[in-house]
């Protein structure tokens, strides 16, 4: 069954067309890449999923719900979450605090209760402190708990990130080139780490990516997107192959 | 809690109620109107504190709130025969020149009506960011005062309320500091406080992790509003008179020396700037009046002092500018972590609160 569909997409800015009837369909527990040359369209696709962008036309459809109109927040409690190109923690907090705002969702309490120090909530606020430290050692930074997000180095920032989308409880997870700076044997962990948490959180993942071994290593689906069009999809080898794809990529050769 | 923090917490509140019980019985009254007023501007700086400091909501309306708390609260508590001799332009109107409530109503009537009106002011205004969310509520909060120097019925326009009761004492002021205290710090170490905080260091990253901006905002907002409202109702009731004139811009410029000076995003900082901001104020009173030094004699200048306040605020931007407690707080772990050095070493704070 199909988790999230997008239906002939289309997110324009002025007179510049960034994504045009853009389809696209991921079944539950899929990876997915997007790629395509820088301005292709990709992180716009993101922000019409996640709620950030309204498109102009077509129809955005999770869990056979339509949500097109719907704003961001709520898609986050639904099971829409992602993490950005450019990192975005919470600077002024610590790295467990980073995770316990992504709980706040699940809180269900009111702000009464939350001010008189109910039982309730003094009992789910335990709870959710042990959960967020269940998830840190799972992306063992449990150590860190008490250090404040920026003071991380590089690579343990973007497994913060996404630790602090996995505590939102999510069933579609968004991945904005996690692999943007690593280096080899970093992006080989990734790709583990990925492939690790879609089987145990039981995930959907749409993932960005330039870095093509990871794109190729763990995507079993892949669409092209060049200018806002949708120039190819099919599986890693069709991509590879794909004169299209080479085209946006590489250029045309002179038929001079 | 560890039972040596709740040891500390009650010494803490033992001593300080020991001092208020001593100043209350042996202060003049002069030293007492200024630790009242400390006391009412920490909870004014509490609750702007909330808005700007925690939630980053940057809000110059805190005079306009101050004054709608001022006023509901008095024109309650007002006593009928006093209402009817200083509304002798226009008569107030009804149900207001017939009662006369007691404090504590004429409070919660004043936190009733801030939080209205702050609701409605922060319904559209807030859905502005940075310094137009700035200007917006500083635009309002001069409506406020504009209106309420023409809606003659209600607020006895330019000549105000006088002869208000003197019904805010040391245990008044600072009861409310310290349930403004309480309350500010149960919501920041919260879940609550955490979504805050999270709108105030990334807006998108917040939305994208499931905070609803607008409905957070405003409720910080709400909430930080009321308690200065509160704080206004205090005002009112410890110098029994106000008018419109005293909720201008100044008020507002005041309360936000006081959280720029303590630390944005600090509670104690918010705590310790009300009162060396309070403090300074009427201890460099002198500086506007004339001076003599040796053969030098300057006349008296009013408003010197602010000059001092500017360039203590000048020198903190350009030196601390994350104010004296940035957004770090004094905290009972700190406390305990200084005292186990003090006596022996016991192995002192583990954790932090």
């Amino acid at each position: 069954m199909a988790i999230l569909k997008l239906d002939q997409v289309t997110k324009r800015f002025g007179g510049l067309v960034a994504l045009k009837d853009f389809n696209a369909n991921l079944e539950e527990g899929e990876i997915v890449g997007l790629i395509g040359p820088n301005g292709a369209g990709k992180t716009t696709a993101f922000n019409v999923i996640t709620g950030v962008y309204k498109p102009e036309q077509g129809r955005v459809t999770f869990n056979s719900r339509d949500i097109t109109m719907l704003k961001a927040h709520p898609r986050t409690a639904m099971g829409i979450c992602r993490t950005f190109q450019n990192i975005r923690l919470f600077d002024q907090m610590t790295v467990l605090e980073n995770i316990l705002v992504a709980m706040h969702i699940r809180l269900k309490k009111s702000i009464f209760s939350v001010v008189a120090g109910s039982p309730g909530y003094q009992k789910r606020e335990k709870e959710m402190k042990e959960e967020a430290f269940e998830l840190l050692r799972y992306v063992n930074l449990d150590h860190l708990a008490d250090e404040r997000a920026p003071n991380l180095p590089y690579g343990q920032q973007r497994r913060l990130e996404i630790g602090r989308a996995l505590a939102t409880n999510p069933k579609l997870l968004l991945l904005d080139e996690p692999a943007a700076g690593m280096n080899p044997q970093e992006t080989a962990e990734l790709m583990e780490f990925i492939n690790k948490i879609q089987g145990e959180f039981k995930l959907t993942i749409f993932i960005i990516e330039h870095q093509m071994m990871v794109v190729m290593g763990i995507c079993k689906r892949i669409l092209v997107l060049d200018y806002g069009l949708t120039i190819a999809q099919g599986t890693p080898k069709e991509i590879q192959n794909n004169p299209k794809v080479i085209e946006a990529y590489l250029g045309v050769k002179d038929s001079a | 809690m560890t039972k040596q923090r709740k040891l500390i917490l009650l010494v803490g509140a033992l001593i300080v109620s020991s001092f208020l019980i001593y100043a209350n019985f042996f202060f003049d009254p002069y030293v007492l109107r200024i630790l009242n007023l400390i006391a009412i501007y920490m909870s004014a700086a509490l609750g702007l504190s909330l808005i700007n400091g925690f939630t980053g909501q940057f809000s110059l309306g805190i005079a306009g709130f101050m004054a709608v708390g001022g006023y509901a609260a008095s024109l309650l508590t007002l006593p009928i025969s006093v209402k009817e001799s200083i509304f002798f332009i226009r008569p107030l109107i009804w149900p207001f020149n017939s009662l006369e409530l007691p404090f504590i109503v004429g409070i919660l009537f004043a936190a009733v009506m801030t939080a209205i009106f702050s609701f409605l002011i922060g319904f559209p205004v807030l859905r502005l960011r940075g310094d137009y969310l700035a200007i917006a509520t500083l635009g309002f909060s001069e409506v406020i005062r504009v209106v309420s120097t023409n809606t003659i019925t209600i607020t006895n326009g330019a000549l105000g309320l006088k002869g208000i009761p003197a019904f805010t004492n040391i245990w008044w002021s600072f009861g409310f500091a310290g349930f403004s205290l309480f309350v500010i710090w149960r919501l920041i170490n919260s879940s609550y406080g955490r979504a805050f905080k999270a709108i105030r260091d990334n807006e998108m990253a917040a939305e994208a992790m499931g905070i609803a901006l607008f409905k957070n905002k405003l409720l910080a907002f709400v909430i930080g509003s009321t308690l200065a409202g509160i704080a206004g109702a205090l005002l009112a009731h410890l110098l029994t008179a106000i008018d419109p004139a005293m909720f201008r811009f100044f008020l507002t410029f005041n309360v936000l020396l006081m959280i720029v000076l303590g630390g944005m995003g600090s509670i104690t900082g918010a705590v310790l700037g009300a009162t060396i901001v309070t403090f300074l104020f009427e201890f460099l009173r002198y500086l506007d009046s004339p001076m003599e030094w040796g053969f030098i004699t300057i006349p008296g200048a009013p408003g010197l002092r602010m000059v001092i306040f500017s360039t203590l605020l000048i020198i903190m931007i350009l030196f601390r500018r994350q104010g004296l407690m940035g957004d770090r707080e004094l905290s009972l772990a700190w406390i305990e972590k200084s005292f186990s050095r003090i006596f022996h070493r016991r192995g002192g704070g583990n954790g932090n609160s």
